[in-house]
């Protein structure tokens, strides 16, 4: 599939971002410029990032995929995200901003001295932050090796290789700036699309429908595996999918890169409005158009029937029947630039938590000097690189949307009620955190573990002990409920330093509201 | 000092109502959204995408809530802001 054009506009895709590295790591010194770029970010840039980083190839790709294939668990992936994005707003993005610097384990840290919650915290944060860069490795090994016939092995190295040189030197600026240009590039790379699709209908949205719809009963037998075949399922996912966005690490990192909670409001609010154009267009518009218009073309299809490059290549196939090879190489360009976006935000996360939090805090108690933890910042970038090549190599041919739901829920279930609680409830104690935590964590990896997709599909067993892949729904009430019960045990002893820190916490995340 | 602190409170009880609210109401209506979502795919498994007009409706209608939340929270901001200003200058 690779043209002489796809393959110029890839080299001019890692040019640009290597040269918007060059730039960020010359204004780049401090701890603080490499951990949130010196709070130096506008809202309205901010708000472009945070949709580059949210918006990954796996949601773009998998979701026209999903539909292409009959699965209508698409339209939860659209509809789930904005919910999450809206409880961000009106309950996590201000206390954040007003309360942290550099990372999330920080903000709970402050409730809660010592090292027992900040070093679970920042655990959770990275076992979260390597699951997702898993699904993104195996997303971009199979992408570029489908679309520019390199190496499987190869194409996880060259990615994790930039990924690194962009966190390493050129730390959370130059992190923004690929985002924003990717967010850029993709929305106006879907704008086309979406001209070039309504152009081949005459700008008639109702008559793709009509195509589509006679191929639906012609080709299409419907998927019966989704999450949506049974209510325990779709709730599960979309609780998953919604509140796991409130614990995402590499999202909420990005709310100490703006100056006030003022701009972190605004950020939200431009990265909820280019996501839902997005979204909107890949569903209704582009997943329509590639039932439309590939079935019944035999040249997208292998011998077996199989759409070329799997289900999720959908969207690629119909940017060449569109465009031709030039449309098909600014598609697959985007792609690459869409993952290369969001690995470098999911490092930047992961080496801040090994970085800022472990080591200097947890096992330095806090005496390492600047100079010291910036070298470990850029050691833990190298480190998490290693690691996510490795095993993104080791976990080739596993399910990307599999992998991305297990990250969600374990945000969803760990991350997010610790986050939540420590910020809102007064009666939670340091052992009610931690153990709440705790159990959100174990319950939800164990029952994805125990589930099929793991317990059957990959290690083989006959039956699976849990009969679900969606934990959320059992896993985040548990965390919630253990959470209450261990801080109500506590409470002959309360935790007075807690309570007071809370009190402390509360005027201070409401006092610089902006 | 304690006057100042006594509205901070004052301010962050009012905003955790009215932030319940909305999202409490977004909630609502999203899992109302995915019961029908279940009950539209266990009769058809193609029925949300082959009935355009139900999905359309239901993610514009979680749209519309989501950003109208965002809408509201931002008025109550700068109503909040306005009646800040005018206790300063008093």
């Amino acid at each position: 599939m690779q043209s002489p054009i796809a393959i110029a506009l890839f080299v001019t895709v890692i040019i640009s971002t290597l040269l918007i590295t060059r730039w960020a790591a010359r204004r780049t010194h401090s701890r603080s410029e490499f951990y949130a770029a010196g709070s130096s970010i506008t809202g309205t840039q901010n708000g472009l990032a945070i949709a580059g980083d949210f918006m990954s190839a796996s949601t773009i790709l998998g979701v026209a995929g999903l539909a292409f294939s009959g699965n209508s668990d698409a339209v939860l992936y659209i509809v789930a995200p904005l919910l999450g994005f809206t409880i961000m707003l009106l309950f996590i993005a201000e206390p954040l901003r007003n309360l942290g610097r550099y990372t999330v384990p920080e903000v709970v840290a402050l409730r809660f001295t010592g090292r027992g919650v900040r070093g679970f915290t920042a655990a959770a944060s990275l076992v979260v932050t390597i699951f997702y860069l898993i699904a993104q490795m195996v997303g971009a090994g199979a992408l570029l090796e489908i679309l520019l016939g390199m190496p499987y092995a190869l194409a996880v190295v060259v990615v994790a290789t930039l990924m690194m040189l962009y966190v390493a030197f050129g730390g959370m600026l130059a992190t923004t700036w690929v985002q924003i240009t990717k967010a850029v590039v993709l929305v106006v790379g879907v704008v086309t699309m979406t001209v070039l699709t309504l152009a081949h209908v005459d700008f008639d949205l109702g008559s793709l429908y009509a195509i589509a719809r006679e191929q639906m009963s012609d080709v299409l037998t419907g998927n019966r595996t989704g999450a949506l075949n049974s209510l325990y399922s779709t709730l599960s996912l979309g609780l998953a999918l919604s509140l796991g966005v409130c614990g995402l690490p590499h999202v909420l990192m990005r709310f100490f890169t703006v100056p006030d909670a003022r701009q972190a409001r605004r950020s939200i609010v431009v990265a909820m409005v280019l996501i839902a154009i997005v979204f909107l267009i890949v569903l209704f518009v582009l997943s329509y158009a590639a039932i439309a218009f590939l079935y019944g073309k035999p040249e997208f299809f292998d011998d077996a029937g199989v759409l070329r490059g799997g289900a999720n290549m959908a969207v690629v196939h119909l940017s060449r029947l569109l465009g031709g090879d030039v449309l098909m190489g600014i598609v697959s360009a985007v792609t690459f630039a869409t993952i290369l976006a969001v690995v470098a935000g999911l490092t930047m996360a992961s080496a801040g938590a090994l970085a800022h939090d472990l080591y200097a805090q947890v096992f330095r108690r806090g005496a390492a000097s600047e100079q010291q933890e910036l070298r470990m910042f850029r050691f833990a970038t190298l480190a998490v690189t290693v690691v996510a090549a490795l095993l993104g190599i080791a976990f080739k041919g596993t399910n990307i949307s599999f992998l991305v739901s297990l990250a969600f829920s374990v945000a969803a279930s760990a991350n997010f009620p610790v986050l939540l609680l420590a910020l809102y409830w007064r009666g939670l104690t340091r052992r009610g955190a931690l153990v709440g935590g705790a159990v959100g964590l174990i319950s939800s990896t164990g029952m994805l573990i125990a589930g099929p997709a793991i317990w059957v599909d990959v290690l083989g067993y006959a039956r699976p002990l849990f009969g679900s892949n969606y934990p959320t729904l059992i896993a985040l009430p548990l965390a919630l409920f253990t959470s209450w019960a261990v801080s109500h045990s506590d409470a002959r002893s309360a935790d007075a330093q807690a309570q007071r820190a809370f009190d402390e916490l509360e005027l201070k995340a409401n006092a610089e509201s902006g | 000092m304690a006057e100042e602190s006594n509205e901070i409170a004052r301010r962050a009880r009012a905003r955790s109502r009215l932030c319940l609210l909305l999202a409490g109401v977004s909630c609502a209506v999203f899992l109302l959204f995915l019961v029908l979502l279940a009950r539209s795919v266990q009769q058809d498994p193609l029925g949300p995408l082959r009935d355009v007009r139900f999905s359309g409706i239901g993610v514009g209608i979680n749209f519309a809530f989501a950003l109208g939340s965002v809408v509201a929270f931002g008025y109550w901001r700068r109503i909040e802001r306005a009646r800040a200003a005018r206790d300063g200058a008093r």
